[in-house]
């Protein structure tokens, strides 16, 4: 859709200038000056983390090439000829490895089982109509010449660089099924909302609210250290900051090994926990985002909303920026996000932000829960009510604040609302 | 005979009543023919229907030279402006002019459905290579002339010395390479990968795997692939024979003869580029041309370091991919600008604010997908020439638009922080700052931090937190000494004097908001800005009345209490200025926004910021920090209701930009604005008689702005607003309580202390 209204824009504007030009040149010869200027009310083009960290990295590596020109300019000649000087300093540089951005058509056929959340990201990434959701470039220091002409596509489909991409939606996955068969403690999951879902949705929720249970019980002694620990909001600021940092330096080379089933990473979590409880357990990529989410709300603290918000935004935007993607798909999981959806609404009542968040959501293939579902619900029915000003029955009064009603209502306000509500709607259809 | 052909002959007609109207039209059509910028930009799919156009203008200057071929000389004159009198003169019919349509053009043949393959899963446009990438039009550039900094235009030519030695280096480094590191594990992998997507195969195809297969593997590879992947298990057998059991058992492929090989028979081609095509390719809408390039089939991969980029494909597709990159690439726009000048040009006088111009362009370069080359010419020593260049000279303009914007010309303004705590420094700790939608292009990309105290955690039991409880107290001295800072700091940066219609007079304004410092800086006041945006602060100012709540209840209910505002900034190229002391302020036009977010020009209001003094109170215990300022902005135009006869007859050139400009911020339509503007500023000249003086002011940027006005303690006007300056300019939300005009000491004192009594 967006792309469509580019390209009428495109020769919109060529038609028009057509035009202008034949009407400007007779009345004012002096018609360079008109320009044609960049909407406010244009959304930034929604990129998925993955991709804008792929360019950013792209940049990067031209700009370092440019510089590394630059500083030869005086004698380009030299650069070009001097074999020596210019091979050893891309060899030792630490991108001496040659980095090749490729394109290709991803052919993946999408399984009907997934065909619905492929539905849902499609619907709900506000960029509907370019179904390439997923579709990015990759940057590799493979050489695509060392692989045979007649290969097409997918040739790096699953190269030894470990698309973290795949492993983590693989690893939860397979968790979620193993869960689901495995016959542990049984935990009821109650939802609040009278939503009727279906049995296979209930049976992996059940099945991850299990998982978190547990994982929060083998974590119990490293959990109870770290809160003693922490006496204020800046010493949580400076242990997430650290937690982070040891997840960025961590041994990479366990990333790629065979996914064990959950129970044996409980059993292994525990152990680690028992030698030493001060230091977070491996894997990370189970470990960190538990802790994270559960440090920002547990009740031991009880910092106001605004400082956990400093605190979950940092971390947010640790997770974007950093140039190891999997930082960002493990982290900002669908329990971060709420956490994020919440603090927000509480911090700042917009609901531009919510939709921004949301939307952030489906284009980097995070499906909202249960329990986004309760947070939106609750929002919506707020700011309808607001908008609308209902009167309640049985008091016969208008609920809230009865200027405050008035007061925030606006276009865009109901417009973003109305995004959210669809992003609900869809939300909800896809769960059930 | 003609329907068989599928061509349809049809004679022009020659009407000569209407010849008023075809030399009117051809005349409109042969100008805007030098100009038309579709002529400039022409893509594959549009060829044809160009050289049709262009046709047409043919026929209709033939018609106009046949006409004029029997007049008398001295009658031509009259004749051009009364073309329809021939005095009774019989013309000679105009020599037959022919169109040849085609049979889709006659209408002849049914129009044909495109192939699925070419459509849009759920459009109707066809898949083209630019889509997702707006070019602008060319003619903008090509007559875009700026006084001096723009030295020359270079369109696609480029010199030529570099390029060969980079078309060396690329080759170089591709004969360099000796061996590929191939681990057992990849080759079996990408034997696998040779498996065709499809089993029936031409033949040359099929001889292609099997001759790749014999090359590039040694028979143990093959063996060991068939043994993993398809469990076949081969004694001896020779190489020849292991690659037929693969190709035929394992793949189960067959030869099909009927099968033409342009379709599946793939070939990869290498294409040279110098950096600035990788930039713009790689970096124009995340690789966008690239990715599209990709959706209709080709695998395009592109070395950075050896500037080169690798098409494979089928034929067809290759040969596609090659003639759009060089018709994409054709089309790149190339501006030669001196930044250098740019810079100074807009930069205040006696200014001692240190300014980094390369951190500048490489931050522009990274926002506005514009390649910056540095150029040298043999005999001139111009180090600060730049030569911009990206796809489309939209693009172009805009990063010339961000070089300036990125210079920060607020000569007006006077910042001061002062710290007000009385708790020691060191008990502050560094909080990030993350949420950076709130700030600008410029400052998005830096790390940011607010000095804050850090909260002691509170178990469940306790009550609630008292760090909100605290509120700032402000000594009676303090208070003075803001006080004279506000009404009697000097400004170093000299500006020019105004002589107003109305004098203006000092607005006291607070700002709440957070102070932010680099995160890496230590206690220097430097770098410092003030963001606006605050958490917790809605709900509270909900509470307060409307300003003026004249409405009903009813009213409150149905009618948008908000006003909408837009707001255009400009600043002053100095070249233009004479005066060579002294600064010009910076203006702003602001314009009310109707029900569709277009502006309504009547409501045009020209602000010229004559003075700005911010006393930014630092004031780490609270959640956020203070702004006191005093604004001193005068107004350059009468507003429409005031004079309705000759409005804006005094500013003729802000008159012209208002009928050049299309302000419509609703995003369907086409915003224009003028990209600059000429002001007549009125100054007191040496015998204090007013005199006007010419200058230039550049457009820098647009602000929207939704404004609540709220009513505090009976007195203050509270203006609680979401600005939003676009993708490049942040969005945030702003709450300013307004003090009055002039305040005297004791009220400026009354008023602070009830601002930070609440807030």
């Amino acid at each position: 859709m967006l792309r469509i209204k580019g390209l009428v824009r495109l020769f919109e504007c060529r038609n028009l200038h057509h035009c202008n030009v034949a009407r400007q040149k007779v009345d004012r010869p002096d018609a360079s000056r008109i320009g044609q200027a960049n909407h406010f009310k244009d959304e930034e083009d929604v990129t998925s983390v993955q991709e804008r960290a792929l360019f950013e990295q792209v940049f990067e590596n031209i700009m370092k090439k440019e510089e590394l020109r630059k500083k030869n300019s005086s004698d380009i000649f030299l650069d070009a000829f001097s074999i020596d000087t210019s091979d050893g300093r891309s060899e030792n540089g630490s991108d001496g490895k040659r980095l090749q951005v490729v394109f290709e058509k991803k052919n993946e056929e999408i399984q009907a089982t997934d065909k619905k959340l492929f539905d849902f990201f499609k619907n709900t990434s506000g960029n509907s109509g370019s179904g390439d959701i997923g579709e990015s470039a990759k940057l590799t220091t493979d050489d695509i010449r060392n692989y045979p002409v007649s290969l097409v596509s997918s040739i790096f489909a699953d190269t030894h660089e470990k698309n973290a991409n795949e492993t983590t939606s693989l690893s939860s996955g397979k968790f979620l099924k193993n869960m689901v068969e495995s016959p542990t403690k049984e935990i009821r999951f109650q939802t609040g909302l009278d939503l009727r879902l279906s049995k296979e949705v209930l049976k992996k929720l059940e099945a991850k609210e299990r998982f978190k249970a547990a994982i929060g019980d083998v974590l119990k002694p490293y959990l109870s250290l770290t809160y003693e620990k922490i006496e204020t909001d800046y010493d949580l600021l400076e242990y997430v900051r650290t937690l982070l940092h040891q997840y960025t330096n961590r041994d990479k080379s366990s990333d790629v090994t065979e996914i064990s089933s959950p129970d044996s990473i409980l059993t292994q979590i525990s152990e680690q926990c028992e030698v030493n409880n001060k230091v977070l357990p491996q894997p990370y990529r189970i470990t960190l985002p538990y802790i994270l989410v559960n440090l920002l709300q547990c009740k031991e603290f009880n910092f106001p909303s605004e400082r956990n918000y400093t605190i979950a935004s940092y971390i947010y935007r640790e997770c974007k920026r950093n140039a190891d993607i999997s930082l960002y798909l493990n982290v900002c999981n669908v329990d971060f996000y709420n956490l994020l959806l919440k603090l927000s609404w509480d911090n700042f009542r917009e609901i531009h932000q919510l939709k921004q968040l949301t939307t952030e959501m489906s284009i980097n293939g995070i499906r909202g829960d249960i329990h986004t579902i309760e947070i939106l619900d609750k929002v919506v029915h707020d700011l309808r009510h607001l908008n609308d000003g209902i009167f309640d029955e049985e008091t016969g009064k208008i609920e809230g604040n009865q200027l405050a009603i008035g007061v925030v209502w606006c276009r865009e306000n109901s417009m973003d609302l109305m995004t959210v509500e669809n992003y609900l709607k869809k939300l909800k259809e896809s769960l059930i | 005979m003609y329907r068989s052909s599928g061509y349809m002959l049809v004679p022009r007609l020659y009407f000569r009543l209407s010849t008023f109207n075809v030399n009117r039209f051809a005349r409109r059509l042969i100008q805007s023919n030098s100009t038309d910028p579709r002529l400039e930009c022409k893509f594959v799919d549009e060829e044809a229907d160009e050289s049709r156009h262009e046709n047409s203008i043919h026929d209709v200057k033939s018609d106009l030279d046949t006409v004029g071929e029997f007049i008398p000389e001295d009658d031509r004159n009259v004749m051009s402006q009364h073309p329809n009198i021939t005095r009774g003169k019989k013309l000679k019919p105009g020599r037959a002019n022919i169109v040849v349509l085609d049979a889709k053009q006659s209408g002849l043949l049914k129009q044909r459905e495109l192939p699925n393959y070419f459509k849009r899963r759920n459009g109707d446009s066809r898949l083209s290579i630019l889509e997702g990438v707006e070019l602008g039009t060319d003619h903008e550039l090509t007559r875009y002339t700026d006084s001096k900094s723009l030295l020359n235009e270079v369109n696609g030519t480029r010199s030529n010395s570099s390029d060969v030695l980079r078309a060396i280096e690329s080759q170089r480094k591709k004969l360099l390479i000796f061996k590929s590191r191939v681990s057992k594990e990849q080759a079996l992998r990408s034997i696998h990968y040779q498996k065709p997507s499809t089993s029936v195969l031409s033949r040359k195809r099929y001889d292609q795997i099997k001759q790749l297969l014999e090359s590039a593997y040694t028979a143990s590879q093959l063996k060991t692939y068939a043994k993993k992947y398809y469990n076949l298990s081969s004694g001896k057998i020779t190489k020849s024979e292991i690659i037929s059991r693969v190709i035929n058992e394992c793949w189960q492929c067959s030869v099909s003869d009927t099968m033409n090989e342009t379709e599946d028979l793939v070939l990869e081609r290498i294409i040279d580029v110098n950096t600035r095509d990788m930039y713009l390719l790689l970096l124009t809408n995340n690789g966008k041309i690239l990715n599209n390039f990709a959706r209709i089939g080709a695998t395009v991969a592109v070395a950075l370091d050896e500037n080169i980029v690798i098409v494979r494909g089928t034929a067809s597709i290759i040969r596609y991919v090659e003639v759009s990159l060089n018709k994409i690439l054709g089309n790149v726009s190339t501006l030669r600008v001196s930044i250098k000048d740019i810079i100074s040009h807009h930069t205040e006088r006696n200014s001692v604010k240190p300014f980094d111009m390369e951190e500048l362009i490489s931050l522009v370069q990274r926002e506005s997908a514009v390649y910056f080359e540095r150029v040298s010419f043999d005999n001139e020593d111009t180090g600060d020439a730049y030569e911009l260049s990206a796809f489309g000279s939209k693009r172009v303009l805009n990063a010339r638009n961000l070089l300036l914007w990125g210079v920060k010309y607020q000569p007006q303004l006077v910042e001061k922080i002062s710290f007000h705590c009385l708790s020691e420094p060191s008990s502050f700790k560094k909080f990030p700052f993350t949420n950076t939608e709130c700030l600008d292009w410029i400052d998005k990309t830096k790390e940011w931090c607010r000095l804050q105290m850090p909260l002691a955690k509170i178990s469940s039991q306790s009550t609630k937190s008292v760090g909100s409880e605290v509120k700032m107290n402000s000594s009676d001295e303090k208070l003075d000494e803001w006080y004279d800072f506000l009404m009697n700091e000097n400004n170093n940066a000299k500006m020019v004097d105004l002589k107003l219609d109305r004098e203006p007079s000092k607005i006291f304004s607070m700002t709440l908001g957070q102070i932010l410092r680099p995160l890496e800086e230590n206690d220097s006041n430097k770098g410092r800005i003030f963001e606006p945006k605050i958490t917790q602060v809605t709900s509270k100012l909900l509470e307060l009345p409307l300003y003026d709540s004249l409405c009903t209840k009813d009213e409150l209910f149905t009618v948008d209490q908000h006003e909408y505002y837009v707001q255009l900034k400009f600043i002053p190229d100095l070249s233009t200025f004479n005066d060579q002391t002294t600064n010009a302020p910076p203006i702003e036009i602001w314009f009310e926004l109707d029900d569709y977010d277009n502006a309504i020009t009547s409501t045009a209001r020209c602000m010229v910021q004559m003075e700005q003094k911010s006393l930014l109170l630092q004031t780490p215990q609270l959640q956020h920090d203070y702004k006191i300022s005093t604004d001193l902005v005068g107004e350059l135009i009468q507003t429409f209701e005031e004079n309705q006869e000759d409005w804006l007859a005094d500013q003729p050139g802000i008159k012209e930009f208002l009928q050049e400009s299309h302000l419509t911020f609703n995003s369907k339509k086409k915003l224009v604005i003028p990209r600059s503007i000429n002001v007549d500023l009125p100054t007191k000249s040496s015998v204090n008689k007013s005199a006007f003086i010419p200058i230039r002011y550049d457009y820098i940027n647009a602000n929207y702005h939704r404004v609540l006005r709220l009513f505090y303690m009976d007195k203050y006007m509270v203006q609680f607003s979401d600005v939003n300056g676009g993708p490049l300019g942040g969005r945030y939300t702003q709450v300013d309580f307004i003090g009055g005009e002039s305040l005297s000491r004791t009220d400026f004192k009354r008023f602070v202390k009830d601002i930070s009594k609440c807030f």
